[in-house]
């Protein structure tokens, strides 16, 4: 400002100057000390995205932070911005590599079911934001007047099926529904590491704009994963004869699960 | 603007708050309220479905509701995403807010051929390629919204070497240029000029007011950050009551721009619901005075 005398931080004239925001973007993504730019300023954005990037994974995975702590998420959070870069001005959409990034952490040797656990959350906060359609009774009629190996059933957008060789369930309630910053009563999570191999399988969803998730059977996980890979209802009842149709149908539409049959 | 949605006596000077998660209920529970608007940060509110969307239509049924945007980064040389204004656009249809608002700062660059999100507000050389880059994004935001959206001063910590423009000078070009509002932050004017050891602070904030067009500022942000860190530096946090410079400079301010709306913003560590609004009492009594002695300066 013409009349203002200011003492300037400031970034000299560089070969980037062309894009000279492409270049700051990099350099704070690089988490490096840039020479061509003040060491403070740089530091100040770099610590500004680590720490927004840790608030953003501790509200899309509050049982993640309570199960691994605020420094290992911090860890996590460092390495998942050098893995997946935030891409659409919403925090809220960044983060759904955090399994990936505990499987290949270090926590995974001793702790093997904490990607799954992952994997719930971000399930559960899919479903917490997605728009439910409501079910398209007409397209029962279906079922009345086509072949049922023309018939498919189409899940909600808000339907996520969690397979898991753990009892992800189980470990999930007791870090849920405990206050912020505790830990689940010892006695509560010695029961669940004792039964650590117990398979528990999950759906999570959107029902009546509240999300949900509960355990699934094997049964009904396989024949829900088999819709959703594009297999008709006949092929799916070749597949698993034994199967109560009729029965899963109707809990799938009371629950918000199903959109409609195609 | 719609006015069914317009707290009465806006025109002239309403108050308002920003309304954050942690003040969601009381806010909700409040069964009058001195307040005139609340402000709400649109990615909060990006979410096709579920709690958020039944949230937004009760704030809405009590509230007027304005909308502050911090993703945009209308100076982006890449542009702004178009999937992002996309979901701004259907926010603001769905809204009708009394005000929009956005940054000027860049936020979008380019990871390997996909979308690169800074995640900050990240600041802009004040030169003639941004400037133009600017007014053509905001041309592009104003078309999609159809209507005036209102473009907020940040908080940077650097200045390029190369700048053509002072900072007040390029937002008044970009307003001439696109028929924009301006929101100004007097805190991030207080913030920058202290990390930039600008002497006599409040004078030279006011002589930096002095160059934008009164006609376009229609809304002033007040709010207070931590003390200094890393050897003398403010980080703009929004964490602290509205500093007593910054209640000086509005007091000084509201006599430039009479008819713009104040916020106080407060963004982290936030404080009771009551103390919110005692600060929006205050900028209420502040105004109420200069009233007073503006119209006791005619004769």
């Amino acid at each position: 400002m013409r009349g203002i005398q200011v003492k300037k931080r400031t970034i000299q004239n560089t070969s980037s100057d062309t894009n000279y925001q492409q270049f700051l973007l990099n350099e704070i993504f690089s988490f490096s000390q840039s020479t061509a730019l003040q060491k403070n300023a740089l530091s100040i954005y770099q610590n500004n995205l680590l720490m927004t990037a840790l608030r953003s994974l501790s509200i899309s995975y509050p049982v993640i932070e309570s199960m691994v702590g605020e420094h290992a998420l911090y860890v996590l959070t460092r390495r998942l911005l050098d893995m997946d870069k935030p891409a659409s001005g919403d925090w809220a959409e960044w983060g759904d590599k955090l399994a990936t990034c505990l499987f290949n952490s270090e926590l995974y040797e001793s702790y093997p079911y904490l990607p799954d656990i992952a994997n719930l959350e971000w399930a559960f906060h899919i479903a917490s934001r997605s728009e439910v359609l409501s079910f398209d009774g007409d397209s029962l009629q279906r079922l009345s007047k086509s072949d049922l190996e023309d018939i498919y059933c189409i899940l909600s957008s808000s339907v996520s099926l969690l397979p898991s060789a753990y009892p992800q369930h189980q470990i999930w309630q007791a870090h849920r529904v405990v206050d912020s910053g505790q830990l689940p009563d010892k006695s509560v999570l010695k029961a669940i590491m004792s039964n650590i191999d117990k398979a528990e399988h999950c759906i999570a969803y959107q029902h009546n704009g509240v999300a949900k998730v509960e355990v699934l059977t094997e049964e009904k996980l396989n024949w829900m994963l088999g819709m959703q890979e594009g297999i008709s209802v006949a092929s799916l009842l070749d597949l698993y004869p034994t199967f109560n149709f009729a029965s899963w149908l109707s809990e799938a539409i009371s629950k918000s699960w199903l959109t409609r049959l195609d | 603007m719609n006015s069914t949605h317009y707290p009465q006596d806006c025109e002239h000077g309403c108050i308002g708050v920003g309304l954050r998660h942690e003040h969601y209920t009381q806010a909700l529970a409040q069964k009058t309220c001195s307040i005139d608007f609340v402000e709400l940060h649109a990615e909060n509110f990006f979410a096709q479905g579920g709690p958020s969307r039944h949230l937004l239509e009760e704030i809405r049924s009590l509230y007027p509701v304005s909308i502050h945007g911090t993703s945009m980064g209308l100076g982006s040389l890449a542009g702004v995403n178009e999937r992002y204004l996309n979901r701004f656009t259907q926010l603001d249809n769905d809204v009708n807010p009394i005000y929009i608002s956005d940054h000027a700062c860049f936020t979008w660059g380019d990871d390997s051929g996909k979308p690169l999100h800074a995640g900050d507000l990240l600041p802009l050389k004040f030169d003639t390629q941004t400037l133009n880059a600017t007014v053509s994004n905001i041309d592009r935001v104003q078309q999609a919204i159809g209507r005036q959206l209102l473009v907020e001063n940040v908080v940077t910590y650097f200045s390029f070497s190369n700048n053509i423009f002072a900072e007040a000078e390029f937002l008044a070009e970009v307003a001439h240029r696109t028929q924009c509002g301006l929101l100004v932050d007097l805190n991030n004017i207080l913030v920058n000029m202290h990390n930039q050891k600008v002497q006599d602070i409040t004078v030279n904030a006011l002589k930096w007011l002095s160059y934008l067009p009164q006609g376009h500022i229609n809304e002033l942000h007040l709010a207070g950050s931590s003390l200094p860190q890393m050897g003398d530096i403010i980080i703009d946090d929004h964490s602290q009551p509205v500093s007593e410079q910054c209640w000086q400079l509005y007091t000084l301010a509201i006599q430039h721009f009479p008819k713009a709306a104040t916020l106080i913003e407060w963004d982290n560590d936030l404080p009771t619901w009551d103390v919110l609004l005692k600060e929006a009492g205050k900028a209420r009594d502040i105004r109420k005075a200069a009233g007073v002695s503006l119209r006791k300066a005619i004769p």
